[in-house]
C-alpha cells in the first residue's frame, strides 16, 4: 500500500459478510500505535454489531479511556442516526479513528463522510456488508474480507495512488498480517512482512 | 472572641463599639407587610424577586402575604412613603390589588395588614393597636380560635390581657410566642426569600407556527437571554428544557443536556437546533419555552502552561461531541470502556458512563477526585500479563446456545482448550466453565464454552475473534 500502512485520513471501507475473519484484528495494530504515539484522539466505535470486549482491547494495547462507544438500533432511522453520528464524530475533530458499522450507506452520505474525513483529518473505517462493492464509492481504501479456510483473503478493490490485488494472511494469535505496522510506516509498501502466502496480481 | 489589639487614641479610654453586621441589632427595624386576598403562588414568588430591589430581606407568608424589612432601605429610597408608592406603583402594573401596612415587627405588620389597618411606626402604641384586631388576622388554627372564643377571648387585645401561663396552658406554646414576636419582645427569625436560580423564559408566537426556521429563530432568541442572564450571574448551565406548547393539547418537553456545563450561546445554539432537526412536533406551536436546569457558578479553566496543551481541548470538544451524539442517541447507549478484576468474561468489563471525564484524567495520569485513577478504568492486571489466554474482540451480549444455532454457526472444530473458568458463586452466580477456540463454518474464528453447571454439558457461543 502507498505509505507503507493504513491512510491517515479519510475512508477506508472493510466489505465483509461475517463477523469473526479477523476484520478487527486487522485494524489493532494501527489503533494501538495511534494511541501510543502521543496522539490524543478517540476510537469512537458506532454501531458495533457485538460488544467490543474491553480485556481483549486491552490485551491488544489500547488504552480504554480513548474508547467511546455508541450504540446503534437496527431500524432504519438507526441507520439514518448511524451515518450522522460518524459524521459528527468525524467534524469534531478530536477523533483519532472512528469506526462505524452501517447497513446500507448512499452515494451522497458516503461522499458527506469522505469529506468529513478529510476535512477532520481523521481515519474512518466504515464496515459494509460485501454486496456494496457493486457501489461506487470516494474512498480512499476499499477492501473486501472473505475467508478461505483458515485464511482471510484480503482483496483491495480500491487504494487511491496503489493498485488492486490479493493478499491472504492467517491471522491468528496476536494478528500476524500486514497492514498494521502503523499509518505512517515505512515508505515501502511491501517488504516482506506481510502474511505467509500473497499472491498479488498486477493490473 | 478575642478582641485585636490596637493602640487608643489620647483621650480615648475604650475601643468604640463596633458596627455589627447582624440585621438582629438594628436599632430601629421596619417592616412592611403586603396582604393579597387573591394571588397565586407563582405571583407571589415573582413579586418577591421583584421586591429584593427594595431590601435583601422578603420573606414570604405563603398562602397569601409577604413581609419586607426597609428600615436598612429607608434613607436609599428616601423615606418609607416612597418605598410604599413604589410598591403600589408595581402593584398597579401587575393588576393586584393588595393592602400595605408597616410596623416594627413583622407579625404586627402581618396582622395590621390582614385586617386592613393603618402604618404603625411607634413600638409604644403597638400593643393598643394590636390589640384591637380581631383574632382571625393571626392565622392560628380553627381549633384554637373556637376554644378561644368559647373562653370569650375575640381580639388580640383579650389574649394579651390573659395570664401568660394560662395561655399557654389553653392553646400551646406557640401562640404566646406569636404574640411576644408581634410586640418585639422576641426576636422574629425569618429565613430570607432567595429566587430560584433557574431562568425560566417564553416566546409566543402570533399565530400557530409549523416552519422550524421561526421556532429555530425563536429558540436563538430565548437563549441569547439565556446566555446573558448566565453572564450576569458569571454562571453557566448543564442542561435546558425546551417546551414547545401547542393549541389544546399538552406541551411537547425536550430536554437537552450539554455534558459541559457552558455558558457560551453558540454551544446552546449548536445542540439546540442539532435536536430541532430531528424533533418531529405533534401540533403547530404556539410558544416556545426554555427553562433550565441547575444554574452554577461558572468554573474557570486553568490555562496550560505552555501555549500549546491540547489535551485540555480535546476533553471539552469530546463533551460536546457526546452532547451533540445525545441529541439522537439516549445517554445509555454512549459509554466508554473499563475493566473489572472478574474471571467471568461479561463482568470483566464495565461500560463507564462518564467517559469524558475520564478521558481527560487519565490521559493526563491525573486522579480524580476521590483521590485515584477513576474505578473501571484502572487495569487490571490479569488481562496484561504474558500468557495470559486469548480472549476475543467481540464478546456477545449474552451467550448463545450453539447448538440451536448450530445452522448458523456451523460445524464447530475445536483449535485450542479448555480454560476453565470457575467463579462468581460468592455473588451467586455460580459458573464453571470450559472456555476453547473453535473454528465455525465459513472460516470464522469463535470462543464457545461448554457449561460444566448444566447437567448435559450444554455448548455456548460467547465471544468472535474479530
Amino acid at each position: 500500500m502507498p505509505g507503507g500502512g493504513w491512510p491517515a485520513t479519510g475512508l477506508t471501507e472493510i466489505l465483509t459478510e461475517h463477523y469473526g475473519i479477523g476484520e478487527l484484528s486487522l485494524l489493532m495494530p494501527a489503533l494501538a500505535r495511534l494511541g501510543r504515539d502521543g496522539g490524543t484522539g478517540c476510537i469512537v466505535w458506532v454501531a458495533p454489531p457485538f460488544i467490543p470486549h474491553a480485556p481483549a482491547l486491552h490485551g491488544h494495547g489500547i488504552g480504554l479511556d480513548r474508547v467511546l462507544i455508541v450504540r446503534g438500533r437496527a431500524d432504519a432511522r438507526g441507520n439514518r442516526d448511524i451515518l450522522w453520528a460518524t459524521e459528527q464524530a468525524l467534524r469534531f475533530g478530536s477523533c483519532g479513528v472512528v469506526l462505524a458499522w452501517a447497513r446500507s450507506v448512499g452515494q451522497v452520505p458516503l461522499r458527506r463522510l469522505q469529506l468529513a474525513a478529510e476535512a477532520g483529518r481523521c481515519w474512518t473505517v466504515l464496515f459494509r456488508p460485501p454486496d456494496a462493492s457493486r457501489q461506487r464509492s470516494p474512498a480512499v481504501l476499499r477492501m473486501r474480507l472473505t475467508a478461505i479456510g483458515e485464511q482471510t483473503r484480503i482483496e483491495i478493490l480500491k487504494c487511491r495512488g496503489g493498485r488492486s490485488g490479493v493478499v491472504s494472511v492467517r491471522l491468528g494469535n496476536r494478528c500476524q498480517g500486514d497492514a498494521g505496522r502503523g499509518r505512517e510506516g515505512s515508505p515501502h509498501g511491501d517488504d516482506g512482512r506481510a502474511g505467509p502466502h500473497r499472491d498479488d496480481r498486477e493490473d | 472572641m478575642a478582641q485585636p489589639l490596637r493602640a487608643l487614641y489620647p483621650g480615648e479610654t475604650s475601643p468604640p463599639p463596633r458596627p455589627s453586621l447582624s440585621p438582629g441589632s438594628r436599632p430601629n427595624r421596619l417592616w412592611i407587610a403586603v396582604h393579597l386576598p387573591e394571588v397565586e403562588d407563582r405571583e407571589l414568588v415573582s413579586l418577591a424577586c421583584w421586591m429584593r430591589r427594595i431590601t435583601p430581606l422578603v420573606s414570604l407568608e405563603p398562602p397569601q402575604a409577604l413581609v419586607l424589612e426597609v428600615g436598612g432601605s429607608l434613607r436609599l429610597w428616601g423615606g418609607l412613603d416612597s418605598i410604599e408608592e413604589a410598591l403600589d406603583r408595581e402593584l398597579g402594573r401587575r393588576r393586584l390589588s393588595a393592602h400595605l401596612c408597616a410596623a416594627p415587627t413583622a407579625l404586627a405588620a402581618l396582622w395590621l395588614a390582614r385586617d386592613g389597618r393603618k402604618d404603625v411606626l411607634s413600638t409604644k402604641r403597638l400593643a393598643g393597636f394590636l390589640g384591637a384586631l380581631p383574632l382571625h388576622v393571626t392565622g392560628w388554627p380553627q381549633a384554637t380560635r373556637r376554644l378561644l372564643k368559647k373562653m370569650g377571648l375575640g381580639t388580640v387585645g383579650d389574649c394579651l390581657r390573659l395570664s401568660r401561663d394560662g395561655l399557654v396552658r389553653r392553646v400551646g406554646q406557640r401562640c404566646l410566642d406569636d404574640l411576644d414576636r408581634s410586640l418585639g419582645r422576641q426576636p422574629d427569625l425569618r429565613t430570607a426569600f432567595r429566587p430560584d436560580r433557574r431562568f425560566s423564559s417564553v416566546v409566543e408566537f402570533q399565530e400557530e407556527v409549523t416552519s422550524p426556521q421561526v421556532i429555530a429563530e425563536a429558540g436563538k432568541r430565548l437563549i441569547l437571554r439565556l446566555a446573558e442572564a448566565l453572564h450576569g450571574h458569571q454562571a453557566q448551565i448543564a442542561s435546558c428544557r425546551y417546551g414547545f406548547r401547542h393549541l389544546r393539547r399538552p406541551a411537547t418537553m425536550v430536554r437537552i443536556s450539554q455534558v459541559v456545563p457552558t455558558h457560551e450561546s453558540r454551544k446552546i445554539i449548536d445542540l439546540f437546533l442539532t435536536r430541532l432537526e430531528t424533533l418531529s412536533l405533534p401540533a403547530p406551536v404556539t410558544a416556545l419555552s426554555l427553562t433550565t436546569g441547575k444554574i452554577t457558578p461558572m468554573a474557570g479553566l486553568n490555562a496550560g502552561l505552555f501555549p500549546a496543551c491540547p489535551d485540555r481541548a480535546s476533553e471539552t470538544t469530546l463533551g460536546e461531541l457526546i452532547a451533540r451524539l445525545q441529541t439522537r442517541f439516549s445517554a445509555e447507549d454512549i459509554h466508554g470502556l473499563g475493566l473489572a478484576e472478574n474471571h467471568r468474561p461479561e463482568a470483566a468489563w464495565s461500560e463507564v458512563r462518564d467517559p469524558w471525564a475520564g478521558f481527560a484524567a487519565v490521559g493526563r495520569g491525573i486522579p480524580d477526585h476521590r483521590g485515584g485513577i477513576p474505578a473501571g478504568r484502572r487495569p487490571a492486571r490479569q488481562a496484561t500479563a504474558p500468557g495470559y489466554p486469548q480472549r476475543p474482540l467481540w464478546l456477545l451480549p449474552m451467550p448463545v446456545s450453539v447448538t440451536a444455532a448450530d445452522g448458523e454457526w456451523g460445524h464447530l472444530r475445536l483449535e485450542s482448550g479448555p480454560e476453565r473458568i470457575e467463579a462468581g458463586w460468592w455473588e451467586g452466580l455460580d459458573t464453571s466453565r470450559d472456555y476453547y477456540v473453535a473454528r465455525g463454518s465459513r472460516g470464522r474464528r469463535l470462543w464457545v464454552f461448554r457449561d460444566r453447571r448444566s447437567g448435559r454439558g450444554d455448548w455456548y457461543l460467547h465471544g468472535i475473534f474479530g
